[in-house]
């Protein structure tokens, strides 16, 4: 993976995948400047670079999670443990940085090793053991969870964490933009071009559209769900050290509900829900449409309950978009 | 599908025929606990109680582990037996299909009921019957989205989820509602009855009244009504069910009220027994709920799972969640009772899933 090999067929397969681009996306595009517009002209704080630069945070931290979530649901799978697994692997972080004094790279190295140990046992569970993607994330969901709450203990928070991680936290900035946000766009591209170029990354499309047919043709189907569920633990894990690097508080309810904000600006990203379409930059646009709408909620002054009323509504009209182009594209 | 049929050709020759006629083979007797869930349960329920006279013999609980505690506990099996009963409903059509929002329409259902009893001052049980309405009335929005729209369950029960805590907390933006006449329909609920004679340990009134019944007809529904047979067919085989007549999408949706009908019930039980109408009355309810439906044997692929072995599985849970209780201090109780629920939900899954295979016929 050091080296992308961009020749030739790579060459004609970019082309191909920019010629592509998709209507969901330029939809949601309209809509992030939509918003974006109108926030501008409604409300006095939006323009502010605090508050842009804090949107952008937010939605940095879930656009990580979500790249690796577009893997997995692009090869048919779902990891709906993020959300506790955030919340360990920070909770695990602040517990260390309490007790030693440890450099920013050990750190990070830190998260990205238990994000892949988490992301291990979804794979295993899934991979090896062959249970149903739902079932056996639900339950490390919850198993995450106790993680979680041992390493609290009969603490709700943890405080005076030290500042080390903070150059990936919401005060770590270069042009005015966060740090976290570099991460994203670097990810993004990375992984754009692994799915577009790399066989193994085609790979993830055909599993995802049928996954015996795959393993027909000779994709070790297994090999590559369990590296999704790697990825996507690799993913977490950097989530958590921004989460952890913005705050000297680490709160026990960090982390919970991010599967429902991840799983939304994969789909509303256009990523079909049954696998084998989708692309990552859909995906980082339509987390930071979800992030605007958060923002939107917040200088409006609605009610903050009234978010995730809205997120769920926009999952199932996304969804929906895509069950009714997905139906369209089979009568074609 | 029994025992004996596991069994088959695996014993060996050498043998003496007395010992193969008079002793079970241990393949015999892992085919028979396997297939009869209602045994695994049972046997289970016996290891785990004898485990925790043990612990309490030898003086490591913080409480005694006896009748009184369990009957006292098993006000606890009611919500989370009839959530797992709704999850079978929905989980035995197959096609992916569970509800992850019935925590979230318990929350709405106990509100519901703090505004018409607590607010309105509605007689008790016209507000129990509008709650309950409300609840069915949210699962058949579950079941539009998820068997007639075509959205995957999970996506859409996940969202709706989200979005009914949303309304419940929304509905009621300061605090749970908790007035006279709320306390007053929780005592006339939820109370303490005699039933072994005055001097032995009280059972909860709900168990009688609500859990029992609700039991009874789920089971009378899904093994003596064509309904029944309808879930359990489509499940199975979803092309063969529309071939002879049953519609899979219809039935689906029903799958789903029903799975609103058990929150409804459940919104009331957990009304009752905390004689407060909150909003996160189902917050931590639906993972318990579908570990129970799984570990009664409910098959995530559809088309299998028994009444009484879910009803069973209820009892074992909550039984194992009293116990770590009284084993962990503070919170430590609950944050195990995660683990070991996590645990047993990979294990159950795992076991239906081998069981499926095995039987599926190929």
């Amino acid at each position: 993976m050091a080296v992308m090999d961009i020749s030739g067929r790579s060459a004609a397969r970019i082309r191909a995948a920019v010629s592509r681009v998709d209507v969901q996306e330029l939809a949601v595009l309209g809509g992030i400047v939509i918003l974006a517009v109108a926030l501008l002209l409604g409300t006095e704080g939006f323009g502010t670079s605090q508050n842009l630069s804090n949107v952008l945070y937010s939605a940095s931290v879930k656009a990580i999670i979500g790249i690796g979530m577009t893997l997995a649901i692009v090869s048919g799978n779902i990891d709906i443990s993020v959300g506790s697994a955030t919340g360990l692997i920070a909770a695990i972080m602040a517990k260390v940085m309490l007790a030693h004094d440890v450099p920013f790279v050990i750190l990070v190295l830190i998260g990205l090793v238990i994000g892949a140990l988490l992301g291990c046992v979804n794979g295993f569970l899934v991979a090896v053991l062959r249970i149903n993607p739902i079932i056996a994330t639900f339950a490390t969901l919850n198993i995450f969870a106790f993680g979680k709450q041992y390493v609290f203990g009969n603490d709700s928070q943890l405080l005076g964490v030290p500042s080390s991680l903070r150059w990936l936290g919401a005060p770590g900035q270069t042009l005015g933009i966060p740090h976290a946000w570099w991460i994203v766009v670097v990810l993004m591209v990375v992984a754009w071009l692994y799915m577009e170029c790399r066989p193994n990354g085609r790979h993830l499309y055909a599993i995802g559209n049928s996954s015996d047919a795959a393993r027909v043709a000779g994709v070790r189907v297994q090999r590559r769900v369990f590296g999704v569920y790697v990825v996507v633990g690799l993913c977490v894990g950097l989530a958590a050290c921004c989460l952890v690097g913005s705050n000297s508080v680490v709160d026990v309810s960090f982390g919970s509900g991010f599967e429902l904000d991840v799983i939304a600006g994969v789909v509303i990203g256009g990523t079909l829900i049954f696998g084998g379409r989708g692309t990552v930059f859909g995906t980082v646009l339509g987390t930071l449409l979800v992030a605007l709408v958060a923002n939107a909620v917040i200088l409006f002054g609605l009610p903050s309950g009234l978010f995730p009323l809205v997120t769920g509504i926009a999952i199932i009209v996304a969804v929906m978009a895509g069950v009714i182009r997905e139906r369209r594209r089979a009568a074609a | 599908m029994n025992g004996s049929s596991v069994s088959e050709g695996t014993g060996s020759p050498r043998q003496s025929a007395v010992a193969s006629r008079w002793l079970p083979t241990w393949s015999t007797v892992w085919g028979y606990v396997s297939t009869e869930r209602v045994v695994l349960l049972s046997a289970m329920l016996v290891v785990w109680v004898v485990l925790m006279r043990v612990l309490q013999a030898s003086g490591s609980l913080s409480g005694s582990y006896d009748l009184s505690l369990l009957l006292s506990a098993s006000y606890l099996i009611v919500p989370v037996t009839l959530l797992a009963l709704g999850q079978m409903f929905v989980l035995v059509t197959g096609k992916g299909n569970i509800d992850l929002s019935a925590g979230g329409m318990v929350s709405i259902g106990s509100m519901v009921l703090g505004y018409t009893v607590g607010q309105w001052d509605w007689p008790a049980a016209i507000g129990i019957l509008v709650a309950v309405a409300a609840c069915a009335a949210l699962g058949a929005l579950n079941g539009l989205l998820a068997a007639h729209l075509g959205i995957p369950a999970l996506i859409a029960t996940l969202a709706t989820s989200y979005a009914f805590t949303a309304v419940a907390v929304l509905m009621s933006p300061d605090n749970p509602i908790s007035t006279p006449s709320v306390t007053s329909m929780s005592s006339a609920l939820a109370k303490d009855v005699y039933v072994f004679g005055p001097e032995r340990p009280p059972v909860p009134s709900l168990v009688l009244w609500l859990l029992i019944p609700v039991v009874l007809l789920t089971w009378v529904a899904f093994n003596r009504t064509p309904f029944g047979r309808r879930l359990y067919g489509v499940g199975v085989n979803d092309s063969a069910a529309r071939f002879v007549g049953i519609p899979p999408k219809r039935v689906r949706f029903q799958a789903f009220v029903c799975s609103g009908l058990l929150a409804g019930a459940a919104a009331v039980a957990m009304t009752a027994t905390y004689a407060t109408a909150s909003p996160t009355a189902g917050a931590n309810l639906v993972f318990p709920a579908i570990a129970v439906a799984l570990l009664g044997g409910v098959a995530f692929t559809g088309g299998a799972g028994r009444v009484g072995a879910v009803a069973l599985a209820g009892v074992l849970v909550v039984f194992i969640h009293s116990g770590l209780l009284i084993i962990f201090d503070g919170i430590f109780g609950d944050v195990y009772y995660l683990l070991v629920l996590g645990l047993l939900l990979i294990v159950a899954a795992i076991l239906n899933d081998v069981l499926t295979r095995r039987f599926s016929g190929s």
